[in-house]
């Protein structure tokens, strides 16, 4: 089976306050679709970066990412937004949900500001296997750090994207929370088909992934394909 | 053991920084404002003293009881003498007083020589540019002038050698009674006829003027014109108010606001050191330790920017009072937000913004970029309104500054627009006006430094006019009483209007272009066979007592007038286009001419006039006028009045000595206004200048302000930018979102400035009880178009800004 996400020799590194700090140097990673990848590896050995990249976030300094048979490195800013729309979906640490709106206007805004239709069977059967029906009126600061952290994977599901990128998600919850977190992201991929690539340095929850991939100064030492 | 004392807020260097930045601007704002005011009093009590004299009481004739009494009076500072001797005569006519002032009345008087010296002996005579004007003579030196002086042997007629020149002064001072005109050295040989009693009362006891009863009913008229009432809300003094209340206000909020951005970002720390045990008590203490360390500044300037600007200790002691109150009211504020940080570090987030806050959101709608512009406007409304409020200010601090400038321009502008001399032919015996040599024209509008000049014929009462409907002519059916209606033969009234020729393209271009009835045939008129009428309807307003004089005036607006100021409104119809009319002057020569056109549009409006005074408005002061061309008098283009303007930067000394001369030799009538039109062109050119410097000042402040808020913006701006780039959002509904947040602030900004400005503008001119004089003519000009370019400029800063601002 084709890789659905390819990285060859990536580079990348960091100019200004961090002066020449290579984040990822000669980077691979070969990720198969509708599988679950987890990614381990002390702070600052490029994981986020690696999850940025792929995510088309930051423009590396060389090498190639191809993600769903799509080179990202020559595309342009506005073209990366727009395949980002398409087939990312992004899970943060800090859960990175919009604090103004309420939960419902976090989980719409995509589609709102884009004007695409959202598929609300789709949507309630998410909500409702996320336990978040009863919050949608609430501020996210009404919410538990648990309760954010699945709105903020509900977010990133709803909008069936190929390819699930989570930056740490478990980091701000405590081990129970953690815990359901990264079993509801395994039971999302299994329903939803979705390829799940995860960032974290618990190696517990690390293991419950399909795969397990150990980065260290900016390139995945264990490279194995599943 | 030495006891640890605790410091958090008072050693970040940075906020202490920022604080004593603030701090320190508020109180140089404040003291800006607090000096320009004072300044402006000061300025313009200094300059009434200047032109009317320092002295607050004067008693005319006074008896001498009252003169050793006020003399001798323990709460007088200082009291000054003049006496008067006798008359200065022209054709057996009386123009003026000469007499004598002791020191201590030229010390008051402030009157300064425009050239020569005092009189220092018998024969020497000191007299005004306008004594010097009536007489026909040049303003030189060595001149000889007939006085009648009362002596031992009764009045006698004496030469005196003019000594020195002076300003005309006696006619602008506020008590137009029995100052002398001419000086001459105090002499025991003259008798004097009557004495005044000029007086300065001590400091602190300006109001025993009121309260001193003189005898043989006489008392102490006050020197109104050196009166200056300081009024806050005056327009002069209005932007200064604004400013100083801005002063007031952002330092209260732009220190708040900048503590809470600070206790926002370390809001992590401060939830640690209240877990740790850091008490209210102790956070408190704290607190006003960074306060006293960001004071030490501000404290420094105050006392050494009083001290070089000079204040009085009451405006000092105001200003500390008004600074205290808003750092107290500021570590009000920075307390309030230190004790609303919880104490449990569970409830830290690494999110910038911990909101409490509970906005009403009844049902999901779907998100636009302007809903969403609207909900973050919303979320952050305490910090939105204190931006909005102080840049508010800001622009209305803006707006006031630019109505004062605009203000003081006009002012120097219809000032500028006064002519320096007015010169006059003489009138013949008979009363006919003569006209001015051509070549005495030519050589007056050629002298080096005359910037403008106008010339006309005019003739006053001079002719009488007939036609035959006259019988129905309004002051025929009902009599007016006013000089240019007489009483005729056979119960027809005349009258006797003014009689214009004008020369210049540019008056002719005024004239012409107005005629409402009839047309203007050009061959006609200049062989003066037609004439032009000028009949507006007018005013008749009946003098009320026998000291008032009855006056009649063209009618601006016939609807506007109100019955209370005319007595009557007339309107002469009893004269058509066609009709002949027949004009007589005095030696009983007639002239007969058809009416060409009338004129019905009053042209007596100074605002259509670039020059305040130009020569066309005085000849429309009367509503009966006819204009008529130069072979209508069979003279060959005849000049009467003269106007000069100078350069203002120009020396008026010498052009003076020359026009003087020129009307001396040449028997003309000479009017010098050059002196008081410098004095208040100069007033108004030094507040135009003030305004300018506040302006850009003001400016400036603004850019810092909304730069500041803008950089305090991007961080949550950015956050929320961050987050929508990652959900893959198009950059254009970002943009939008980010536009949109803009519009919104800057049409909040800008709906409440002008409302503000607004409101204080004709609230201020309420309170002055005056109507609005400069805004009618200023408003068509180009003042009316400074306000939207003001407006204009602040929001292409203000988005200038918000894009460098952004990152």
């Amino acid at each position: 089976m084709d890789a659905i996400v390819k990285l060859q020799n990536v580079n990348k590194v960091y100019k200004g306050v961090t002066k020449g700090t290579k984040a990822l140097k000669d980077c691979s990673l070969e990720v198969k679709p509708s599988s679950f990848t987890s990614i381990i590896g002390k702070s600052g050995c490029g994981k986020s970066t690696l999850l940025n990249a792929i995510g088309g976030l930051i423009e590396v300094d060389s090498g190639s990412i191809c993600v769903k048979g799509t080179e990202l490195t020559t595309m342009t800013r506005g073209e990366r937004a727009a395949f980002r729309r398409n087939h990312i979906g992004f899970i943060f640490q800090f859960f990175n949900l919009l604090q103004e709106l309420t939960v419902i206007e976090n989980l719409m805004i995509p589609f709102d500001l884009n004007q695409q239709r959202v598929d609300k069977e789709f949507m309630d059967g998410v909500l409702q296997y996320l336990e978040l029906q009863d919050v949608l009126k609430k501020f996210p600061y009404e919410l538990s750090g648990g309760e954010q952290q699945r709105v903020s994977i509900a977010r990133a599901i709803i909008r069936k994207p190929s390819i699930i990128l989570a930056d740490e998600p478990t980091g701000n919850l405590d081990r129970k929370n953690a815990k359901q977190v990264v079993s509801l992201l395994r039971e999302c991929q299994r329903l939803y088909s979705q390829t799940i690539i995860m960032v974290t340095h618990d190696m517990d929850l690390a293991k419950k992934a399909d795969t397990m991939q150990y980065m260290e100064d900016g390139q995945v030492m264990s490279y194995e394909t599943t | 053991m030495k006891r640890h004392k605790f410091h958090y807020y008072s050693r970040n260097k940075k906020l202490i920084l920022y604080l004593t930045a603030i701090l320190a601007v508020s109180v140089l704002i404040l003291l800006f404002t607090l000096y320009s005011q004072y300044h402006i009093y000061e300025i313009t009590k200094d300059e009434n003293e200047k032109w009317y004299g320092s002295w607050q009481g004067v008693v005319v004739d006074v008896s001498s009881e009252n003169e050793d009494l006020l003399q001798e009076h323990e709460l007088m500072e200082k009291t000054g003498t003049t006496g008067i001797y006798g008359n200065i005569l022209s054709d057996d006519r009386s123009i003026g007083l000469v007499g004598y002032g002791d020191t201590q009345f030229f010390d008051m008087a402030n009157l300064d020589l425009v050239k020569g010296h005092w009189p220092k002996k018998e024969g020497e005579i000191v007299v005004e540019s306008q004594i010097l004007d009536q007489l026909r003579k040049s303003y030189d030196l060595q001149l000889k002038i007939s006085a009648t002086v009362q002596t031992t042997e009764g009045h006698v007629t004496k030469d005196f050698t003019v000594c020195g020149i002076i300003d005309n002064y006696s006619s602008t001072w506020a008590i137009q009674r029995d100052f002398p005109n001419a000086f001459i050295a105090q002499s025991p040989g003259l008798i004097e006829q009557s004495k005044n009693i000029y007086l300065i009362p001590q400091k602190g006891y300006e109001n025993i003027l009121n309260e001193i009863h003189l005898e043989k009913n006489q008392e102490i008229l006050e020197n109104t014109a050196i009166e200056v009432n300081y009024n806050p809300f005056s327009t002069s003094n209005l932007s200064y108010t604004v400013i100083g209340l801005f002063a007031i206000v952002s330092s209260i909020l732009l220190v708040s606001y900048t503590f809470f951005q600070w206790t926002r970002k370390h809001y992590k720390e401060i939830q640690i050191l209240k877990s740790l045990g850091a008490d209210h008590k102790i956070l408190i203490k704290d607190l006003l330790h960074l306060y006293s360390k960001s004071m030490i500044l501000p404290l420094f300037i105050f006392p050494i920017s009083c001290l070089w600007m000079k204040l009085p200790g009451q405006m000092y002691l105001f200003a500390v009072i008004l600074f205290l109150i808003s750092l107290v009211l500021s570590i009000l504020l920075s307390m309030i937000q230190v004790f609303r940080i919880p104490e449990n570090i569970n409830t830290y987030t690494e999110a910038i913004l911990i909101r409490t806050r509970r906005l009403s959101v009844k049902q999901y709608k779907k998100m636009s970029p302007f809903r969403m512009a609207i909900r973050n406007i919303r979320w952050n409304l305490k910090r939105k309104i204190v931006q909005i409020l102080l840049t508010s200010s800001l622009l209305v601090s803006l707006l006031l500054t630019l109505t004062s400038f605009n203000e003081s321009r006009f002012m120097e502008n219809y000032y500028n627009g006064f002519s320096d001399f007015l010169i006059q032919a003489e009138y013949d015996s008979q009363g006919n006006i003569k006209t001015i040599d051509p070549s005495i024209v030519t050589k007056l509008s050629s002298i080096q430094g005359v910037n403008y000049f106008e010339s006309l014929y005019l003739s006053s009462g001079q002719f009488s006019v007939a036609w035959n409907d006259q019988s129905q002519a309004v002051f025929n059916k009902d009599f007016i009483d006013y000089p240019i209606f007489q009483i005729g033969d056979k119960g027809i009234n005349q009258v006797f209007p003014n009689v214009l020729y004008v020369s210049s393209s540019r008056f002719k271009d005024r004239i012409f272009t107005d005629i409402d009835e009839g047309s203007f045939n050009e061959d006609t008129f200049n062989s003066g066979e037609e004439v032009i009428l000028y009949l507006p309807a007018f005013c008749y307003s009946e003098a009320k007592n026998e000291l008032d004089a009855s006056q009649i005036y063209p009618l601006d607006n016939k609807e506007d007038s109100t019955n209370n100021v005319c007595t009557e409104i007339y309107e002469e119809n009893s004269i058509k286009v066609g009709d002949e009319v027949t004009i007589q002057n005095r030696d009983g020569q007639q002239h007969q001419a058809k009416v060409q056109g009338i004129i019905r549009r009053p042209l007596n409006d100074s605002s259509k006039y670039d020059y305040t005074d130009s020569l066309l408005l005085q000849a429309f002061t009367l509503p009966y006028t006819v204009i008529a061309s130069d072979s209508f008098f069979e003279l060959e283009d005849p000049v009467s009045h003269i106007s000069i303007w100078l350069d203002s930067d120009m020396n008026k000394a010498p052009i003076e000595e020359t026009i003087s001369t020129i009307c001396s030799n040449e028997g003309l009538q000479l009017i010098n206004k050059s002196t008081e039109k410098r004095i208040e062109v100069e007033k108004y050119e030094r507040r135009v200048l003030i305004y300018a410097i506040i302006t850009a000042l003001l400016t400036f402040v603004s850019v810092m302000f909304l730069y500041y808020f803008f950089k305090q913006d991007d961080l949550v701006r950015m956050q929320r930018n961050e987050i929508l780039s990652q959900l893959g959002i198009q950059r254009r509904k970002i943009r939008a979102i980010d536009n949109y947040e803009l519009g919104i602030h800057l049409f909040c900004i800008l709906c409440l400035s002008i409302l503000l400005y607004v409101i204080l503008f004709f609230g201020s001119h309420y309170q002055m009880n005056s109507v609005v004089p400069w805004m009618d003519s200023s408003f068509n000009s180009i003042n009316m178009i400074s306000y939207p370019l003001l407006i204009l400029l602040f929001v292409g800063i203000y988005v200038l800004l918000a894009k460098i601002g952004r990152k």
